[in-house]
């Protein structure tokens, strides 16, 4: 049975949208979060890909430099900001799916949540740059230091845009009436969730193994 | 209960990933290391991303990438 949550509207602020686990499949030109947000994650996955690929490259050509850096790194470290960027998505989940049921309460906690984990990653990251930096392990030190200071560099800028897109919104919510809700407030949870995804493959490369 | 489960889900979710990256740490290998990647990146895809609800093409594409990436970043690596 197709089933669709009846949403308490406040005041026309907030646009229809739809939240339950039997809700009905989107149509193709209707995704997630929506076509804006997918052809820009969609850019990005690709451009990490290539980046994945080019570590990788790296570290056949490399071995033992590679497994200097690795054992240079603290699992814990990448344990800490794997768990800072995963609850923090989680939070923005739960912020997305509260903004669809207008508790605009929980929604702010929830993002006040999520900006506040995500914001220890990043400084957690400086953490770690600067101490690299300090250690002698600071870009030229090696192809496989530079590797590691370049790939999660570049996840590191995403994860600071995401912070401010997502910032951005957290401070509207309930206040202003977005003219598209499934793009400011999903929108950019997905390229939140896609900085999610970038670390999930960083992580294996150089924290894992 | 539909509703129960939807709330549940997501921090399950995130459990599951937590276990995940733990898992990936102990094991100390490439191969399984990226495996579990390629799992949680579906997790993630699949729940905070809503794939789930998504039209199947656009699963079809995700799941492609996360194969692709994992798979070539293994064979570029050893």
């Amino acid at each position: 049975m197709i089933h669709v949550t009846a949403i308490a509207r406040r005041s026309c602020q907030i646009p229809r949208m739809t939240s339950s686990s039997a809700r009905p499949l989107r149509a193709l030109d209707d995704p997630p979060g929506g076509v804006l947000f997918w052809l820009i994650v969609g850019l990005e996955l690709v451009a990490f890909a290539i980046v994945f690929g080019l570590v990788a490259v790296m570290r056949s050509g490399d071995p033992a430099g590679f497994h200097e850096v690795h054992a240079a790194l603290d699992p814990r470290l990448g344990l800490a900001l794997t768990a800072l960027l995963f609850g923090s998505g989680w939070a923005v989940a739960e912020a997305v799916h509260a903004f669809r049921e207008d508790a605009i309460v929980r929604a702010r906690r929830a993002y006040a949540l999520g900006l506040v984990l995500g914001l220890g990653f990043v400084a957690l990251k400086v953490w770690d740059f600067v101490h690299k930096a300090r250690s002698g392990f600071g870009l030229g030190a090696s192809d496989a230091w530079d590797a590691y200071l370049l790939a999660t560099g570049f996840h590191f800028a995403h994860v600071v845009v995401a912070l401010v897109m997502l910032a951005w919104v957290a401070l509207r919510v309930g206040r202003t009436r977005f003219e598209d809700p499934e793009t400011s407030v999903a929108g950019t949870a997905l390229f939140w969730h896609m900085c999610d995804v970038a670390w999930i493959f960083l992580f294996p490369l150089f924290f894992a193994a | 209960m539909e509703h129960l489960a939807a709330r549940t889900k997501r921090p399950i979710t995130l459990v599951v990933l937590l276990v995940l990256a733990l898992l990936s740490v102990w094991s100390g290998r490439l191969e399984i290391a990226l495996a579990l990647a390629s799992l949680k990146a579906l997790v993630v895809g699949l729940v905070l991303m809503e794939l789930d609800h998504a039209n199947r093409v656009h699963l079809a594409v995700f799941t492609a990438w996360v194969v692709v990436v994992a798979f070539g970043a293994w064979l570029l690596a050893t």
